[in-house]
């Protein structure tokens, strides 16, 4: 199928131009209404951040905020009801660590797999590809209780290390640095450079594309992840912002606006990376997904 | 290039600085899941602080009842990583921490209260709660007696009094002829204790004083289609939940409320613009003659094993909760009825309250206290409650009917019972 | 570092992933197996050994799995159907030549999709509520329809959860079908044109067949994404999944009976369970899609 917007070509059917405005409007129409019932939710949290829990609750149903407020924001970032800043700052550590940690591993690991023979290559590989189907959740009781005799319980190790490791990385990176020219790494060596230099100074220069994919990935998991942090975390001067907020969600009186503004201050930085960044972090991150 | 290489250097230091952890307060910690525990706690910090031991600083976090009871049953499970030193259980959720036989993790208090010879002031059936093969954890925060609320300015402009409803008869008359009147208001809601605490009112309960489930007793199921038979007839009704059901209760469509000691908090709390509209009575008996109250809810406070200030803290307690002044003040702030016999009788629990219409609200708990129900406690209480929740729409709307959700529950609970044992 | 031995050097850029994965994954892995077959309840109590009684537990008395299971297949099937059609027609929509606004709506749709589980559950208790929410509200009750008890009534919170699901899932899946369009060759299209082809023709025998790969991708991750389902329903109706345990998917069965009642045997069970259910429906799938591939 193909929905032309275009002129129609010469060797095609002469359609009128009526007709192409009809069709035009539908599509743009569709668009328009899709747009409409993804965008719509986020307003409602961006405005209901700003009204009180009587106006959220009243009828008729606002999508502004005619009597904005900001009081849930203060009472948020006062630290009243939960740590918030410092809960959001959590994140930070959190998710930058373990991006770093799991670029480090990949990219060691798959540079020794795409670069290097080697014995035991070849089942390493079909036994990690294995591996791969096993759910996390398997592990979850098991890690829980190691974390526990490691002393890791309520430590942000105790989040990042468990998931720094991952085979998916393993495997991306694989496939990104099996491309690189071998006789650069042979230049490289009459040069003089160090395996480990090599490794340093071409491979991950080479492979910054599959990197920033992989990192933006892992980035994105770690920051809005809830299931492993629920479980490792204790405290809430420890917790996840993910945490934080779902703490607020259970108790007697549901402050939603406050919850609202929360869940707005932990979007907006993730959207304004991905407005910056969009077309390149977008293509890229489809195409490495399709990829594999 | 380099860049990349120092973005990764600088993230790995990140990663480093984090492991440091930052060092613990030197004061203790209290969880609780009442906003009104939480006001009174602070309080009685403050008096022990000025009475006993100036150094003493209380922490009280307010963390919402699933995840308090999950996080606390973690902690202990782990070596008490992250746990308090003092803990509000409520005794619906206490079970889980029975679970399996083990070691709860709370301090033992027998020694304290026998010693102190505080046992006989504390109403024994509330303490059952919250003890396990004669080893005591918890002390009760309130006797939890279940008075009829009501909206004085709506059933006396019916003409109707409900003071002197003396059974569920009388009750039912008159919600017909409100009804009739006004086919919008729901005399009698069905909330999610309801059937529970009425059970107990008839003296039955989920489980027997042998630890058996009852929850399909002939007498329990009755009761479910009795106010069942009420919402048909439109007398009872489903009832809100979250923030509209206090909406409902301020534009007059809920105008009763059979509820514990510790409503009338939440009623101050959240519906303070209905000041000077509500009063209490005695439950409408179920035969004549029959008992005006029931208990509903109830929360020990404990001290978890692994604190490393069991002594302060059990001494804190004692100061708090053992005594007429704490009793007393508890009352004061949040109107749950003490279980401290000593402290029943001072005159401070009688003061006229401006929220209940000059009422005075202490002289209906005094009067229904000593008729209160024993309720038993169960390892296997938590999960029933949390079958019975989930199984409590389709009751309510009539999707399945209570002998046959009831018998379910009931079954697996057996049946979790004999796997367990 | 390294020194300059070829020989070792795999071996140690390999290690330091390998030592983590032997200790995070496949130790607890095995721990786990292991686990599955004792029974842990409760505090301070020794295992014990009860075989396959768990598993047999599981399968023939435990209503509440069953009843996970089936939700969460529930889930998996309806979100899937709306999705892929969803997301096809999106795709082909923004995939037209010269469109408009191309990278706002790309953009636009992929948003939710980078927006935390505990987030977008937060932000649609206020859509499914019911006196005050936006469906009800604006989609319903212009429409003459009385207000849905969404998270009340059992019936209605899987096909709550499942528009959450097409909400934040659909535009992603959009744009790896943009991806597979653009991959087709345009002349592939031209000449069957060309041979007179009608347009749902081409779309027929030239498009779809040539978008199998990404519509095994996208079932995949599909799959597996359904089984993971935890953050979204936890926050929209409570960790049992409200009334009759309709929104209760697997991921959180397995966290109340571990985490919430301490059954750590039983909990290992269950995360097996799961596992070979991903596995057995992620080579159905393979194998349905080479199987389309005959035809």
């Amino acid at each position: 199928m193909r929905l032309s917007l275009a002129p129609p070509s010469d060797s095609a059917e002469r359609k009128s131009l009526y007709k192409r405005l009809v069709e035009a409007t539908i599509l743009y129409a569709i668009l328009f209404f899709f747009a409409l019932l993804v965008g719509i939710p986020f307003l409602y949290m961006l405005t209901g951040s700003f009204k009180t829990n009587g106006q959220l609750f009243s009828w008729p149903v606002n999508l502004l905020a005619p009597e904005p407020t900001l009081n849930n924001y203060e009472r948020l970032l006062s630290g009243e009801e939960i740590p918030y800043l410092q809960q959001m700052g959590n994140s930070v550590i959190i998710a930058v660590s373990q991006s770093a940690l799991t670029l480090l591993f990949a990219s060691m690991v798959g540079w020794g797999f795409a670069k290097y023979e080697f014995r035991g290559k070849t089942f390493l590989t079909i036994f990690l590809l294995f591996t791969f189907a096993i759910p996390f959740q398997v592990t979850l009781v098991p890690l829980f209780q190691m974390i526990v005799r490691l002393g890791l319980l309520d430590s942000f190790l105790g989040v990042i290390l468990p998931s720094s490791v991952s085979a998916f990385g393993a495997f991306f990176m694989r496939q990104a640095m099996v491309s690189i020219p071998g006789e650069l790494l042979d230049a490289g060596r009459i040069d003089g450079a160090s395996e480990w230099g090599l490794f340093w100074r071409i491979g991950i220069p080479l492979s910054r594309g599959a990197l920033s994919i992989l990192c933006v990935l892992v980035f994105l998991a770690a920051w809005n992840d809830y299931l492993w942090p629920l479980i490792v975390l204790r405290t809430p001067e420890k917790f996840t912002y993910p945490v934080g907020l779902a703490t607020l969600k259970g108790l007697y009186k549901v402050e939603y606006g406050m919850i609202l503004g929360g869940a707005f201050i932990a979007t907006l930085p993730i959207v304004l990376i991905f407005v910056a960044g969009r077309n390149q972090i977008l293509d890229n991150l489809t195409i490495g997904a399709v990829k594999q | 290039m380099t860049k990349l290489r120092v973005l990764m250097i600088l993230c790995v230091g990140l990663l480093l600085f984090s492991v440091v952890a930052p060092v613990a307060a030197q004061e203790l910690e209290l969880w609780t899941f009442v906003n009104t525990h939480a006001r009174w706690f602070r309080e009685q910090a403050e008096r022990y602080a000025d009475e006993v031991n100036a150094d003493f600083s209380l922490n009280v976090v307010e963390i919402a009842y699933a995840d308090m009871h999950d996080r606390l049953l973690i902690s202990i499970q782990s070596g008490g990583v992250g746990a308090p030193d003092i803990a509000d259980v409520e005794q619906g959720r206490f079970g889980s921490f029975l679970r399996g036989g083990g070691d709860p993790g709370f301090v033992e208090l027998n020694a304290l209260l026998d010693e102190g010879g505080h046992t006989e002031n504390l109403v024994s059936a509330r303490q059952a709660l919250y003890t396990s093969m004669g080893s005591v954890y918890g002390i009760e925060h309130a006797l939890t007696p279940v008075v009829l609320y009501y909206r004085a300015d709506v059933w006396e402009g019916a003409g109707f009094d409900p003071q002197t409803f003396a059974t569920w008869d009388d009750f039912v008359e008159a919600a017909r002829a409100i009804v009739a009147e006004n086919p919008d208001v729901i005399p009698l809601h069905i909330h999610g204790g309801l059937h529970e605490l009425l059970l107990r009112q008839q003296g039955h309960d989920y489980f027997n004083a042998e630890g058996d489930v009852t929850i399909d007793s002939a007498e329990s199921i009755a009761l479910m289609d009795w106010l069942l038979a009420l919402k048909e007839e439109g007398v009872a009704g489903d009832p809100p939940t979250g923030d509209a059901l206090w909406a409902a209760f301020k534009d007059g469509t809920l105008i009763s409320m059979v509820g514990a000691d510790w409503y009338a908090g939440f009623f101050k709390d959240n519906a303070p613009e209905l000041t000077g509209k509500w009063k209490a009575a005695p439950l409408p008996a179920f035969e004549e003659g029959g008992r005006r109250t029931s208990v509903w809810g109830g929360t020990g406070a404990m001290v978890v094993k692994t604190s490393g200030q069991v002594e302060e803290a059990l001494s804190f307690l004692e100061f708090a909760m053992l005594s007429i002044e704490g009793n007393v003040r508890r009352f004061e702030l949040t109107n749950l009825w003490p279980p401290y016999i000593p402290a029943m009788v001072n005159e401070r629990l009688h003061a006229d309250d401006e929220y209940f219409s000059g009422q005075d609200l202490g002289a209906v708990f005094a009067d229904v206290g000593p008729e209160a129900p024993p309720q038993w406690q169960s390892p296997f209480r938590s999960q029933l409650n949390s079958l019975r929740s989930a199984a409590w729409q389709d009751v309510i709307d009539g999707v399945r009917s209570p002998e046959e959700v009831f018998t379910e529950i009931a079954d697996t609970i057996r049946d979790e019972m004999e796997f367990e044992s | 570092m390294f020194g300059r031995g070829r020989k070792i050097a795999p071996y140690l850029f390999i290690s330091p992933f390998f030592v983590g994965y032997a200790i995070f994954f496949l130790y607890p892995v095995i721990q786990s197996l292991q686990l599955s077959f004792y029974r842990q309840v409760g505090l301070g109590k020794a295992p014990r050994f009860i075989g396959f009684d768990n598993y047999i537990r599981l399968v023939s008395k435990d209503d509440l799995f069953i009843k996970s299971l089936t939700n969460t297949t529930y889930y998996a099937l309806g979100s899937i159907l709306i999705i892929v059609p969803l997301a096809l027609i999106l795709a082909l929509i923004l995939h037209s030549p010269k469109l408009r606004f191309r990278e706002f709506f790309r953009f636009l749709y992929f948003t939710p999709n980078i927006t935390a589980g505990v987030v977008v559950g937060i932000i649609f208790n206020l859509v499914f509520e019911e006196q005050y929410g936006l469906i009800n509200n604006l989609l319903l009750a212009p429409l003459g329809v009385d207000n849905v008890r969404w998270l009340r009534e059992a019936r209605w919170i899987m096909p709550a959860i499942i528009i959450l699901g097409a909400w934040k899932w659909t535009g992603i899946n959009a744009i790896y079908f943009m991806v597979g369009l653009q991959n087709i060759p345009p002349e592939l299209k031209e000449a069957a044109r060309v041979d007179g082809a009608t347009r749902p023709q081409v779309f027929r025998h030239v498009t779809l067949p040539l978008l199998r790969p990404i519509l095994a991708f996208v079932l995949t991750i599909a799959i597996i994404g359904s089984y993971n389902l935890f953050a979204e329903p936890t926050i929209l109706v409570g960790l049992e999944g409200g009334p009759n345990n309709a929104g209760m998917t697997m991921t959180m069965y397995l966290y109340t009976r571990g985490f919430r009642e301490l059954k750590m045997g039983y909990a290992s069970a269950i995360g097996y369970s799961l596992a070979v259910i991903i596995l057995v429906l992620s080579l159905v799938q393979l194998i349905l899609i080479r199987a389309f591939r005959e035809d």
